[in-house]
């Protein structure tokens, strides 16, 4: 297994109250989340660690643009991601279950 | 020689049977505790689901653009972040075998509530009889069983 490189702290690195889908629904949504920390932190080698802890909660539109959108705009494979993703979420573990559900269903769409 | 050598066996007896049922009253009363604690939890994650559902329905009938709608969703993200709390914390002491888990129970309602057009600043007040409010309510009335059970099931 590869070793991680990369950690992603939500509440810390992008904010700790994020909202909606896409720019129009406010400045910290899931588009610009995928856009601006997913892909630049896929784009390197190594396993990425997401830890989704410390924020207000997260709406499912959030979890779906950001995670499902890899797949659905960005081209990446499920098992891509599977691979080079590790989810961590102490504080609600289903979050965890909902984002491989997005990143799965969204497979070949 | 020979009665005192019984005193004492009789005196070793009572102790070791006092010894036994005080472990048995206590592991009772540890029971007893754990399912009251258990309980506790169960009616607290409830009546979220509750509260949850009402906000849903406050939310929804308003249109995205509405002033309330802001500070609406924030409230329905907050409480489900506390209901995931107390829901994971259950998952981790009570299994439920053969059923829905908890955690997936959950995750479908935070779906139903927040997926779709959640938190867009387009969307359309719906009316009362939309779909939506059907669905919320199933995923709610769903996890209020998981709940039930997980409560149930321990012994």
């Amino acid at each position: 297994m590869t070793t991680v490189k990369t950690m992603i702290k939500i509440a810390n690195d992008f904010y700790d109250a994020p909202t909606g889908r896409f720019p129009a629904d406010g400045p910290y949504n899931g588009e610009r989340f995928r856009n601006e920390y997913l892909i630049p932190a896929l784009k390197k080698d190594g396993r990425i660690l997401i830890d989704l802890d410390g924020t207000d909660g997260y709406g499912s539109s959030f979890l779906e643009e950001s995670f499902g959108g890899l797949v659905r705009q960005c081209g990446y494979s499920s098992e891509e991601l599977h691979e080079r993703l590790q989810l961590k979420s102490e504080e609600d573990e289903s979050f965890i279950e909902e984002i491989w559900q997005y990143i799965d269903e969204a497979k070949g769409s | 020689m020979a009665e005192l050598i019984q005193s004492w066996g009789t005196l070793i007896s009572l102790m070791i049977g006092g010894l036994i049922t005080w472990g048995i009253r206590s592991r009772i009363a540890a029971k007893g505790q754990r399912k009251k604690d258990i309980r506790t939890l169960v009616d607290g994650a409830i009546n979220l689901v509750e509260e949850i559902q009402d906000l849903a329905y406050t939310y929804y009938i308003k249109a995205g653009s509405d002033t309330d709608t802001l500070e609406s969703s924030q409230k329905i993200k907050s409480k489900l972040k506390t209901l995931g709390n107390k829901i994971t914390h259950l998952h981790k002491i009570v299994r439920v075998r053969n059923g829905t888990s908890l955690l997936t129970a959950h995750k479908n309602l935070r779906q139903s509530v927040t997926l779709s057009d959640f938190e867009s600043r387009t969307r359309a007040a719906r009316q009362t009889d939309d779909p939506i409010f059907e669905d919320i309510s199933a995923k709610a009335g769903r996890l209020m069983e998981v709940l039930e059970e997980s409560y149930k099931s321990v012994k």
